[in-house]
């Protein structure tokens, strides 16, 4: 028998120990449980039937809890559980350094573009590189973490379950669509502070600094609205504009699900239900109509 | 010893003389902040003539009335209609008014989750067509003038197309009615708008997006000059007065019922099937050749959401021989609300409706003067007036 071979024996051993006295210790607590529904005076007789009832399922609750338990302190299926167990970490490793992998690639993404912070854009560019750190970061989460999200439910409340992963993943991907938006909004304001910032240098250098600072606001709002033009034009505007009212709508469509859901055992219809009704008023007024006025120009 | 190139006692000096201006300015707009303000808008009096679900008809009666055939304006279903009545001394309705002229106005009202359903069609052949035929019976006319105001004016022509016998004289202000165009950056960004996920998933076009959407037309101007004006002139009360008017105004914005939105922007805006008479309204074909009625097209050079080139085609287009196209320099709003515009706008409908009013002897003149013809007014661009790029 080698090293590891006596670990597991040893392990298997403290493992069926403590199984063997785990039910022990169950099957004096049901006998004495046993001994508490017993029938004892008038009171306890009145509710013999149902203590009975109870007794009974306790009993077999036991037994197949001690039934299950004995099954796996043999000593082949404890070696099982054990490789079993061992999983669970190896899972967890796997989880942790998928995560750190991917916030690694963040960083580097990140590292990689404010290398060309420093450096002049042209005003009518608005592809500046760090502007994909939010399309990576889409990447990679659906890379990454979406597929967590989309692990197939179980059971009853299969449904609900889903609904609320499916909520959590547009949740999500709204909330890049929208920093992503943010950001590229707010880049006109950076040129043109960027812009203001030399061309007061040049005045400092030039004596030329005007002596009312209202005309330096005039200049930047001048400059900031040029900026705004160009960027509102651009293909790239739409395209993330569209993405960001695309993700809101359907972010907006799984929290209303959710809400529907919760709405459904409380006597509030939802607007799903009074859509509905108002879809059928409204075919019935056309209708009313179209009949009124087929009846006024046959009475005519 | 040489003199320093920035004359930093002058800028110090500046700067303590605004920090003076500023504490008495703070001072002056805490007076006229909490002192009462008159912010009413649409205050002329009118009386409500008719209503039907959630749309009202008002009329307005002049002291005397010049004109035999009288106006029904039709607003767009953004924003609301009280921008032709925003302050006393600049209300379009109120020159009508002075002059003579008998205006109906149609006020959308607020359309509810209920209103989803409705489409162009409800709104063009059923609430406008009602609201001509009451009209009609309420004067005894066969037919009456119609002015559209944006979407509203696009209604008004489709109107006019399937309703000819109804109208008299068709004037369309910063109506759009071409949208193959990139001039205005609405149809730039609706080009790629899945108009059916917004459809779905809001019922009714929420007023609060669309007024996001047309403050980021120009958010330089709108978002923060627009306020620095403000601040810069707190002091004012008239000025406070107007801008908080406009405020109000630009703010208010009913929904827009989805089912129209939906059809707007697939019909107009992707597949630019009126002015091509390809529209349909409940299987009804929008023919612009049916427009024989005179035609006032009038629109504005600097309007960034109806360009020019979104509006000027339409004469073109329609089967009359009379009309008319007039470009005024100003932008999408100034057009009513700009003082120097308000004396070219109204008084230019005023003639051009009076010259085809009623009677043999006006109709003949109408008549004589009419031809196809293109004018320019030679105002210059109105002046900042804290009028905002938003639709109506």
């Amino acid at each position: 028998m080698n090293n590891n071979q006596k670990l597991e024996r040893g392990a298997e051993d403290i493992f069926g120990n403590w199984m063997q006295a785990s039910m022990d210790f169950w099957n004096s607590m049901t006998g004495r449980h046993g001994g508490m529904f017993d029938p004892a005076g008038a009171l306890a007789q009145a509710a013999q039937s149902s203590s009975d009832q109870a007794e009974k399922m306790w009993r077999s609750g036991n037994k197949m809890f001690q039934l299950w338990f004995s099954i796996l302190g043999e000593p082949e299926n404890l070696s099982s559980f054990a490789k079993g167990a061992e999983v669970l970490p190896g899972f967890m490793t796997q989880t942790v350094q998928q995560m750190w992998e991917s916030f690694v690639e963040v960083h580097k993404q990140l590292l990689s573009r404010s290398t060309p912070l420093g450096q002049k854009a042209p005003a009518s560019d608005f592809t500046q590189p760090d502007l994909n750190i939010f399309r990576t970061w889409k990447q990679i989460y659906q890379k990454e973490f979406q597929k967590f999200l989309n692990v197939p439910q179980l059971g009853l409340t299969r449904v609900y379950q889903e609904r609320m992963q499916r909520f959590v993943d547009e949740a999500n991907l709204f909330g890049t669509a929208l920093a992503e938006f943010v950001r590229l909004f707010y880049v006109p304001i950076e040129k043109s502070l960027d812009i203001m910032q030399t061309k007061v240098e040049e005045m400092i250098e030039a004596g030329e600094f005007p002596e009312d600072p209202k005309e330096l606001y005039l200049q930047w709002i001048k400059v900031l609205e040029g900026h705004y033009t160009t960027l509102l034009k651009s293909p790239q505007y739409t395209q993330v504009l569209n993405n960001m009212l695309q993700n809101l709508v359907k972010f907006r469509n799984a929290r209303n699900e959710l809400i529907y859901d919760a709405l459904g055992n409380i006597p509030i219809p939802t607007n799903r239900d009074m859509d509905e009704l108002y879809q059928e008023i409204y075919q019935l007024k056309k209708k009313v109509r179209e009949l009124s006025r087929k009846l006024e120009a046959k009475s005519n | 010893m040489n003199p320093p190139k920035i004359a930093v006692d002058l800028i110090l000096k500046k700067l303590a003389e605004d920090t003076e201006k500023v504490r008495i300015r703070a001072q002056k707009a805490s007076e006229v902040l909490l002192s009462p303000l008159n912010t009413d808008i649409a205050t002329t009096p009118h009386d409500v003539v008719y209503q039907e679900d959630r749309i009202k008809l008002k009329h307005y009666k002049p002291a005397e009335v010049r004109y035999s055939t009288p106006l029904l304006v039709v607003y767009a279903l953004i924003n609301r209609e009280t921008m032709l009545d925003l302050q006393p001394e600049r209300s379009v309705v109120r020159t009508f008014l002075e002059h003579g002229l008998e205006v109906y106005m149609m006020d959308w009202g607020y359309p509810s989750r209920k209103d989803r359903y409705l489409t162009i069609d409800d709104h063009v052949n059923g609430y406008m067509d009602n609201v001509v035929d009451f009209i009609r019976a309420r004067h005894q006319l066969p037919q009456i003038n119609l002015m559209g105001i944006c979407m509203g004016g696009s209604f008004s022509v489709m109107y006019a197309a399937l309703h000819p016998e109804k109208i008299r004289n068709l004037i369309a202000t910063v109506t759009p009615t071409n949208f193959d165009t990139d001039a205005g950056l609405l149809h730039v960004w609706t080009r790629d708008m899945d108009a059916d996920t917004l459809v779905d998933s809001y019922g009714n076009m929420p007023g609060d997006i669309m007024n996001l959407g047309f403050l980021l037309l120009n958010p330089a101007r709108l978002m923060i000059d627009k306020y620095m004006g403000f601040f810069e002139n707190i002091d004012s009360k008239p000025f406070v007065e107007n801008f908080i008017r406009m405020e109000k105004w630009i703010f208010d914005s009913p929904a827009v019922p989805g089912e129209t939105f939906r059809q707007f922007i697939k019909d107009c805006y992707h597949q630019n099937l009126l002015i091509q008479s390809k529209m349909e309204l409940d299987g009804k074909r929008v023919d612009l050749k049916n427009i024989t009625m005179p035609l006032l097209n009038i629109y504005a050079k600097f309007d960034h959401l109806v360009p020019p080139r979104a509006c000027e085609l339409l004469t073109q287009k329609v089967g009359s021989q009379d009309v008319e196209d007039v470009c005024l320099e100003t932008g999408h709003i100034g057009i009513y609300v700009s003082s120097k515009i308000q004396q070219q706008f109204a008084p230019k409908i005023l003639d051009w409706l009076k010259a085809r009013d009623g009677s043999a002897k006006t109709q003949a003149a109408g008549k004589k003067a009419s031809g196809r013809r293109k004018s320019a007014s030679k105002a210059k661009p109105a002046a900042r007036s804290g009028a905002p790029a938003t639709a109506s």
